[in-house]
């Protein structure tokens, strides 16, 4: 298994009113190809700040983050920039998308910022409405933001993570604005796309998310204190009701 | 941005060559306004022959051969019907092709006809193809009116340039214009006139534009204007981009953050940020150009009309400063300050998207 995703000894301290906050205290992680990465914690443990941390929309304070065999304290805003474009997806809780784009411009918005990608505007659009075919959206492609329900617009954010490809996808809190059946849809997606390959790391707050992913991570302030291998997910509704089963168990344990 | 370029075409049209003809001067390069030289004129009469035929003999024996002209004028009693009005009669002496601009009729072709100005016309109640009546000289002439034409000198009426003043005395004199052979360069031009004033020992020989700068005054006025509206603009321009960058910047935060998560680099968003400004004043300099020329030129005859009787005046204008420089200044003011406001969008973090609502 190749490692995609590495810390050492990853720090993150706010420094808010001259007060020292220290976010994130020495967390080494390693994360391999094609795992699907819960990280749940209570609210204000730091694992938003954890996630942004490793994927570069936060500088860390000390120590180390490789992804991709790049070690990204070392690189400039740009070369960063690039690489979250390049070879990494975002999903908010918030399903942010600009306002005054389409659905499916705001999908493809990606792809036409990446200099990597040189193909013509039309190819994109298509590769962009495939992608919401394959998440069942590919009928709000023209649409307002503000016209669609919250599960369309977070599997159309899924489609924006994934225009570019994205070696990972790290999603904060997908679910978390979401009811119990669009929460369910769009977990579905995302075990689709971890199944065809593409690594996931997702901050949750909900055990039932947690449940369909590979490994979970368990954080209390700044420290990860449990962490629990439960394998890839690909059963039906009882193997994942024992999962579930498991994994409450544990979060108890660990004081959830 | 209009005001700059109006002010600009104001201030050119005023130094411009173009309004020689308004002081009721053929079209000349050069002109003598020595008072020592003028003032025989009004002492001798007929001195303004002399003064041509020595002029142009001067002139032609320094190398420099061309044609003198000189316009002079009187203010007479006028009457038509039993109106009576001082009217300023004015009539051009020496050799030109230039004939008078008019804005109705015809110039006048023989020593009976006058052209008028439109306030003359009116102190009088006469229309083009009345008669009228002056005292000039002591003798009474009638003249039929033939048309109407455009001075800075309001009451005006142009004689024919035959018309013979006789003994009558003069009131006022633009000098000799001098208008060179072979249409030469402004090299030359500035070269002969500094030729001109060793020759005559004076230094108030002036090319067309210092000339009318020196009688108007007003050109250089307009300039400081100009200037000084070019800076207020500028200002005007880079707070308006300024602050309307800023507010733009806060009302997108979440948005800008978003891009940056999503791994837009911070140069394509600034740049998209001042692109808009960009555009924005693009269009702006475009429209203010096209509307431009008609809305000078109907402000230069409103500003003419109340200094003399003018109309029909064209507005000049510099092509370069009013379609090239000053829409440069405007869209660089608006690039500069869009560009260094949305330099604040940095400041943005990617993080910021989550913390936002
Ligand atoms: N931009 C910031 N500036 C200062 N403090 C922050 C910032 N972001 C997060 N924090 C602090 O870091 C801690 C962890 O936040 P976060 O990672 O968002 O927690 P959660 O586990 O709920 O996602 C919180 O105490 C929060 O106050
Ligand atoms: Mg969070």
């Amino acid at each position: 298994m190749n490692t995609i995703l590495q810390t050492k000894g990853l720090c993150k301290t706010y420094i808010v009113n001259k007060h020292q906050n220290n976010v994130l205290k020495n967390i080494d992680l390693t994360i391999n190809e094609g795992e699907f990465v819960a990280i749940m914690g209570p609210s204000g443990s730091g694992k938003s700040t954890l996630l942004y941390c490793v994927s570069g929309m936060d500088r860390v304070t000390a120590g180390e983050v490789i992804f991709n065999g790049k070690e990204i304290a070392k690189l400039g805003d740009k070369e960063l920039a690039k690489l979250r474009l390049d070879e990494m997806g975002f999903i908010f809780q918030q399903m942010y998308m600009m306002k005054n784009l389409s659905v499916l411009d705001n999908i493809i918005l990606p792809a036409v910022k990446s200099k990597k990608n040189n193909e013509s505007r039309k190819a994109t659009e298509e590769r962009g409405r495939s992608l919401m075919r394959r998440l069942g959206i590919d009928d709000v492609g023209g649409n307002d933001i503000n016209e669609v329900s919250g599960g369309q617009l977070q599997r159309a954010c899924i489609c924006r993570s994934m225009i570019n490809n994205p070696k990972m996808i790290f999603a904060d809190e997908p679910t978390g604005a979401l009811n119990r059946s669009s929460s369910d849809e769009v977990m579905n997606e995302l075990l689709s796309l971890n199944r065809d390959g593409t690594t996931i790391m997702c901050v949750t707050h909900d055990p039932k998310v947690a449940a369909k992913c590979s490994r979970v991570l368990y954080i209390v302030d700044g420290v990860i204190v449990g962490e629990k291998e439960t394998g890839h997910f690909d059963g039906g509704d009882k193997e994942l009701r024992d999962r579930e089963r498991e994994l409450n168990n544990w979060l108890m344990e660990q004081g959830w | 941005m209009l005001m700059m370029t109006m002010m600009s075409n104001f201030a050119l049209t005023l130094k411009s060559e173009k309004i020689l003809w308004l002081f009721g001067v053929p079209s000349s390069e050069a002109h003598i306004l020595d008072s020592e030289t003028l003032g025989k004129l009004f002492a001798e009469q007929d001195a303004y022959k002399e003064l041509i035929s020595d002029t142009e003999k001067l002139l032609a024996d320094n190398g420099m051969p061309g044609r003198c002209t000189i316009t002079i004028g009187a203010y007479c009693e006028a009457a038509h019907n039993d109106k009576t009005a001082k009217i300023y009669f004015e009539v051009t002496k020496g050799d030109t092709d230039d004939t008078l601009r008019m804005d109705e009729g015809c110039a006048p072709q023989k020593n009976d006809e006058i052209a008028m100005t439109s306030s003359a016309l009116n102190c009088l109640d006469a229309q083009i193809g009345d008669r009228i009546s002056a005292v000039i000289d002591g003798r009474e002439c009638e003249f039929i009116i033939t048309g109407r034409f455009s001075s800075f000198t309001s009451s005006a009426a142009k004689l024919y340039k035959d018309f013979d003043f006789g003994d009558q005395s003069l009131d006022a004199s633009m000098g000799v214009q001098i208008h060179f052979d072979g249409d030469p360069d402004k090299e030359t031009i500035n070269n002969n006139i500094e030729k001109i004033k060793e020759l005559i020992g004076s230094d108030k020989v002036y090319s067309t534009s210092d000339m009318i700068k020196e009688l108007t005054g007003m050109s250089d006025t307009l300039n400081v204007i100009k200037q000084m509206m070019m800076i207020i603009t500028v200002i005007v321009t880079a707070l308006i981009v300024i602050l309307m960058e800023r507010s733009f910047i806060s009302k997108e935060k979440s948005e800008i953050a978003l891009m940056k998560a999503v791994g837009v680099d911070n140069g394509s968003i600034i740049l998209q940020h001042s692109l808009r400004f960009v555009i924005v004043s693009v269009i702006a300099c475009i429209v203010s150009s096209a509307v431009l020329m008609p809305i000078s030129d109907v402000m230069m005859n409103w500003v003419g009309n109340m200094v003399g009787d003018v109309s029909g005046l064209k507005c000049d204008f510099d092509p370069l400063e009013i379609f090239v420089i000053c829409p440069a200044i405007l869209i660089g003011v608006t690039v500069i300050g869009s560009f260094l406001t949305a330099l604040y969008t940095k400041t943005i973090k990617a993080s910021d998207t989550a913390s936002i609502e």
